[in-house]
């Protein structure tokens, strides 16, 4: 599923937006709020 | 040129033709000959220029001499040389450095007296206000379009040469002299006394340049301001994005899986790495989604 998808085409996100950033299943970065959701990859 | 002027100068050239000294060197190297001939240019420096054969007919008579560099007899060191004496050693010259070799050696030269001179402190300028309407101007200018994303990049990527590194900016002073362009006196005056032309030019730079090196403190002094407003507004972005920025910038991702919570919907997506490496601004498109989810 994509940003498009969801929300239509041309669909940006801004860093407040982020939940998490994660490379090979490990978090590089995430937020309070994305340390608290279950698995999100 | 008057009849009496003329044959002065026919008779000088055919006593010079008589009795003039051999002032031409030649050399090979590989298959190739090389002539080297001096010209006088004052009493302190010779040119030298070069005719290349690329075989062993030592001069052809159609062919040009070309400008090879500068003799300084004070030193005996070649100068500004070129390709065809590039291996000045191989012939017994000693190489005095290439034109923009002293060009740069002049201008770290002047911009460490300077930044000596200043010695970070604004006190030491002769001025406290500009009045000049150009400055006046880039300063406004500065203030508008620029302040603010300098001390944004300083937050985010840090500089250690200015001093910010990401948790504060202190203003260093650095001076922007650059040297005109070498004229030929200029060029023969610093060969023959770099010391005293060093000295001289960074005289004039500080008795002319003081509102210049003011404004540069004045521009700092804006960097710094908006540098604070930045750090004491956790909601500005910056914080954010630094921390995304130094997580992915420290780890060898390609792609890396963005989870995101937009307009209440929870989304998980593939996208290139590169773009967290840098500044969004205030957005991140989907341009960069990786090809598979897309």
């Amino acid at each position: 599923m994509t940003l498009e998808d969801v929300f239509g085409r041309g669909t940006n996100y801004v860093p407040e937006d982020i939940l998490s950033v994660t490379y090979r299943r490990a978090a590089l970065y995430e937020t309070q709020e994305g340390a608290e959701q279950e698995d999100t990859i | 040129m008057t009849q009496e002027k003329a044959s002065k100068t026919q008779q000088s050239f055919k006593e010079w033709l008589v009795g003039a000294e051999c002032s031409t060197f030649q050399y090979r190297r590989g298959n190739d000959r090389y002539t080297i001939i001096l010209v006088r240019k004052n009493a302190d420096f010779d040119y030298l220029y070069c005719q290349r054969q690329y075989n062993d007919d030592g001069i052809r008579r159609g062919d040009q001499f070309n400008y090879e560099g500068i003799y300084c007899k004070r030193d005996g060191k070649v100068y500004d040389w070129r390709y065809n004496v590039r291996d000045l050693g191989d012939i017994g010259a000693e190489n005095g450095g290439g034109s923009q070799t002293l060009y740069n050696r002049l201008e770290e030269a002047i911009r460490g007296a300077v930044e000596t001179d200043i010695g970070n402190d604004r006190r030491n300028l002769r001025v406290n206000e500009i009045s000049d309407a150009r400055w006046l101007e880039r300063l406004a200018h500065f203030s508008k379009y620029t302040a603010l994303d300098r001390a944004r990049s300083l937050f985010l990527f840090g500089d250690e040469e200015s001093g910010g590194n990401g948790d504060g900016y202190a203003f260093i002073f650095k001076c922007s002299y650059s040297p005109e362009e070498w004229t030929e006196d200029s060029l023969l005056a610093y060969i023959l006394d770099p010391a005293g032309y060093t000295s001289a030019e960074t005289a004039d730079y500080m008795e002319n340049h003081q509102e210049e090196m003011l404004v540069a403190f004045l521009e700092g002094d804006m960097i710094a301001a908006e540098y604070a407003a930045l750090l004491a507004n956790p909601r500005n972005n910056a914080h954010i994005i630094k921390r995304i920025i130094q997580a992915v910038t420290a780890s060898p991702a390609k792609t890396v899986n963005v989870a995101i919570l937009k307009n209440g919907v929870e989304l998980t997506l593939k996208a290139g790495a590169d773009q967290f490496r840098a500044d969004c601004n205030d957005r991140y498109n989907n341009w960069n989604m990786a090809p598979a989810d897309v």
